[in-house]
């Protein structure tokens, strides 16, 4: 018997293969109308179609639940502070004052108490 | 749809060369229910549509197509028997055919050859359909429902067997 071939019958003995030929030639689909064919046809486009719309809508509504998802998580936490670090404050102000003007930076009234003092000292 | 028309191009061609004995080989394995066959047929092109786009090897897009039906002919045979045992609705197989309005040559005939096919268990019946009266070779049929080409040897001769002795007289008919 080889698996291969296509007309396996014919490894049958006449009484089996005359069984098998009756029945094959009784049992089968009526042949379709052309009507049919493309009534066919059609259902399966509109089986696709509503199957890409469903895709849409499923993608869409994952989307969606994701974006409502972190929304949620977002809305839920609570508003925590940085946390002070020095180091970091220190390099900020360096890079948001200019170099040397530290004086100009004080308040007008520690600048005067500043200059009453200087003076006093006879600078 | 997509609307690739390379694809479009494909599908169009898949369909039209495989709709009729797709139909046929649906009708056979569900016990002649045209209804059934046909939903059956439409739901294999649809699952396989989404497949074509990847597949490029034509040779082996036959075999690739009919285990896409032959599960989906096992899918609906398990969705029948879960809605009869819901509903205890045990309504006999639809051999007759709603579209079959040409005269079929003899009714009692294919009604008979039907039960006997559909008393067939599933393995058997597969067997059967796909080698004798669709004409695949073993290997494909056995690529087709998923099992080895010595099972199904073991299932076409227990087939054979069972519908030798309930249709005996077929057999003889015309030998003697």
């Amino acid at each position: 018997m080889n698996a291969d071939r296509p007309h396996f019958d014919r490894d049958l003995d006449l009484g089996d293969a005359e069984l098998v030929r009756r029945i094959a030639e009784s049992y089968r689909a009526p042949e379709p109308s052309a009507a049919e064919r493309v009534a066919l046809r059609a259902r399966i486009d509109a089986r696709l179609q509503r199957r890409s719309v469903r895709r849409l809508w499923v993608a869409g509504a994952a989307t969606a639940g994701v974006a409502a998802a972190i929304a949620l998580l977002r809305a839920g936490e609570p508003a925590v502070a940085p946390a002070p670090d020095a180091a970091a404050d220190e390099a900020l102000l360096a890079l948001a004052a200019p170099a040397g003007a530290e004086e100009e930076a004080l308040p007008d009234d520690y600048q005067a108490i500043e200059d009453l003092l200087l003076e006093g000292e006879g600078v | 749809m997509q609307s690739d028309p390379d694809l479009e191009r494909r599908f169009d061609a898949f369909v039209n060369g495989y709709r009729d004995r797709a139909v046929g080989m649906a009708w056979r394995l569900l016990g002649g229910d045209g209804a059934a066959a046909e939903d059956v047929v439409q739901e294999a092109f649809a699952r396989a549509y989404r497949g074509l786009a990847r597949f490029r090897d034509d040779a082996k897009l036959s075999t690739w197509f009919y285990r896409i039906l032959v599960n989906e002919v096992r899918r609906y045979q398990r969705w029948k028997i879960v809605r009869r045992s819901r509903t205890a609705d045990r309504e006999p197989d639809a051999i007759e055919d709603p579209r079959a309005s040409a005269p079929r040559p003899d009714p009692a005939l294919r009604r008979r050859i039907g039960e006997a096919i559909a008393a067939l268990p599933r393995g058997q019946r597969e067997a059967f359909v796909l080698v004798h009266l669709e004409g695949l070779t073993l290997v494909e049929a056995a690529s087709a429902t998923g099992r080895a080409v010595g099972t199904m040897k073991s299932h076409l001769h227990r087939a054979l067997a069972s519908l030798r002795s309930r249709l005996a007289d077929l057999a003889t008919e015309e030998t003697r």
